[in-house]
């Protein structure tokens, strides 16, 4: 049996323990602190002056705009009045947890006066801190998980329709080669009596194998990006030559269609580090692109603007086709996408998403600027190789 | 120039950075990691207010997000002039927290208090799942004005907080 002594001891001693963690304050009917008891004063606004005499509601922060409610206490309206896990910042940049409670002293006449009990709930405060931390993460977690299983999802109903679409696009220029091939063929002694001047025919054969040709290297192209292997070979070049080539092949093409393809240049090289043939696939892609939404009337504008304050060159691809809704341009570079408007006509959704690739992969930046009816302007902007 | 001293609250989900635009906005900084709160944070902030002549002492109440939104009572709301609710860009299911935050001010009678809708990490806008068109819906329901912010950025968070300043200042002097 332990000595009054010792006994004592440990009552002191669990009384001091208390009143560390417990601070007290004692309210009279006009809200104002007549007496206060363990860590209340420390946690004043103003911890060096005394609050005694104060009112209550300007002696700790988290009761400012109470006074009404306390009022209800008083009145014997509202039986408590209880804030949990009030933060305050501790000296050592950590965060202690209190709750604040506030009571009548005497239960059975509310209007003699309050008590404000403080307690210091920190070890309490953290555990439920962990918890509800650890809480937030995995349902962060779960919605982040549910949107890449939705978009998975979408992608793999994509895939499906790309590769239908894929063959019937791969289908429909062979036909057209094999169609005219016979053609010629059929009549390869007496071309003069063909139904097709022969020059027309063979430019039907060069547009429907440079589709067939640009088709195929999509297919390829998206298999790489997907394996996170697409090369580009940066070389220094004159940026003008790989599009000059093209537009020159593509002027071949449209000979025989009402499709006027303009190239504008400088007389100066314009030197970039680029790949060339990927340059190609861009401006294939673009005035492709174009071309097939003209049909067999209108105008492409291809254009090399540098801007050699801001260290790039702009390149155009404009024309006067039917252009594109506002909030469909948007998603135009997204992987698989087709205009609503593009459905008539053979794609697969691959092209835009390989040009901004391509030139992402050249530290470039693409955009679009269109206006329905009056035609679509695609801005490739790549950066110029500074003067050595 | 006179001063007056006003509680305003933060009301969002868990995770759209009220803490950091808090953070932000008082202490002029961000920290990437993230820490959930629980209960209750006060800060305080001084505004001026020119066009009202009046220096607003601004108490700030960090609530803590999430399934928690069952505390904003009357109680924790009591004196309050004003809310901040916000959302965060990047996850649609947090602009319809809003609007269960708003139903919540609705039940408390609180409806009336002026607001203002922050739509917080639009540094991550290349991610956003939140079209301008259902913002403008849930402002105008709410009648609250709205801003794009960044506690990263510091975009958006000072016009936030001085345009509900100025909506307590213009309802009060109304008064």
């Amino acid at each position: 049996m332990p000595s009054n002594q010792s006994f004592l001891s440990s009552e002191s001693r669990a009384f001091e323990l208390l009143s560390n963690r417990i601070g007290v304050v004692y309210v009279n009917s006009d809200q104002i602190v007549e007496s206060t008891q363990g860590i209340a004063q420390e946690l004043s606004m103003d911890s060096e002056t005394s609050i005694v005499s104060q009112p209550l509601t300007e002696s700790f922060i988290e009761l400012f705009g109470f006074e009404d409610t306390i009022d209800q206490i008083l009145e014997g309206e509202l039986p408590y009045l209880e804030l949990q896990e009030v933060n305050r910042e501790n000296e050592a940049g950590g965060i202690d947890y209190y709750d604040f409670s506030i009571y009548p002293a005497d239960e059975d006449d509310a209007s003699r006066g309050l008590v404000l009990l403080i307690e210091n709930i920190t070890n309490r405060g953290k555990l439920m801190q962990n918890t509800i931390q650890q809480r937030n993460e995995l349902r962060l977690a779960q919605q982040e998980l549910s949107k890449a299983n939705l978009e998975l999802h979408s992608l793999n109903e994509l895939k499906s329709i790309f590769l239908s679409m894929a063959a019937h696009d791969l289908r429909s220029p062979l036909s057209v080669i094999t169609t005219y091939s016979d053609i010629m063929m059929t009549h390869k002694g007496e071309l003069d009596t063909a139904p097709f001047k022969p020059r027309y025919v063979f430019s039907r054969i060069l547009e429907q194998s440079i589709w067939l040709n640009s088709l195929i290297d999509d297919i390829l192209n998206l298999n790489m990006i997907e394996q996170g292997k697409f090369p580009v070979d940066l070389k220094k070049i004159d940026i003008q030559l790989p599009l000059t080539e093209v537009v020159n092949q593509f002027q071949q093409v449209f000979h025989d269609r009402n499709i006027n393809l303009k190239l504008n240049v400088q007389d100066t090289p314009i030197w970039t580090m680029a790949d060339e043939n990927r340059i190609k696939q861009i401006a294939f892609n673009l005035i492709g692109n174009s071309a097939k939404f003209l049909r067999d009337k209108g105008d492409i504008e291809v254009s090399v603007v540098p801007d050699p304050d801001e260290d790039k060159v702009d390149i155009l691809f404009a024309d006067n086709g039917p252009g594109i809704p506002d909030e469909q341009q948007k998603r135009l570079f997204q992987l698989f996408y087709r205009t609503p408007g593009a459905s008539k006509f053979s794609g697969t959704g691959l092209g835009l998403y390989i040009v901004k690739t391509i030139t992402e992969r050249h530290e470039g930046t693409i955009s679009v600027f269109s206006k329905l009816n009056e035609g679509t302007t695609f801005k490739v902007s790549l950066p110029l190789l500074s003067p050595a | 120039m006179k001063t007056i001293q006003k509680k305003i609250c933060l009301l969002g989900d868990f995770s759209v950075g009220k803490s950091s635009l808090v953070r932000q906005f008082v202490e002029g900084e961000f920290s990437d990691d993230y820490m959930s709160t629980i209960g209750v944070k006060i800060s305080r902030k001084p505004v001026d207010l020119p066009e009202h002549q009046v220096k607003m002492n601004l108490l700030i109440w960090d609530l803590a997000g999430g399934d928690d939104y069952s505390k904003v009572t009357s109680g924790y709301l009591a004196g309050a002039t004003g809310v901040v609710m916000v959302c965060d860009v990047t996850r649609k299911s947090t602009l319809s927290m809003v609007k269960v935050y708003s139903n919540q001010l609705n039940k408390i009678g609180k409806a009336n208090l002026p607001a203002v809708l922050l739509v917080n990490k639009f540094d991550l806008q290349n991610i956003r799942e939140i079209e301008d068109e259902q913002i403008e819906n849930i402002a105008a329901e709410l009648q609250c004005p709205w801003y794009f912010s960044s506690a990263k950025t510091g975009e958006g968070v000072e016009a936030g907080f001085a345009s509900l300043a100025n909506l307590i200042s213009s309802q009060k002097n109304t008064k």
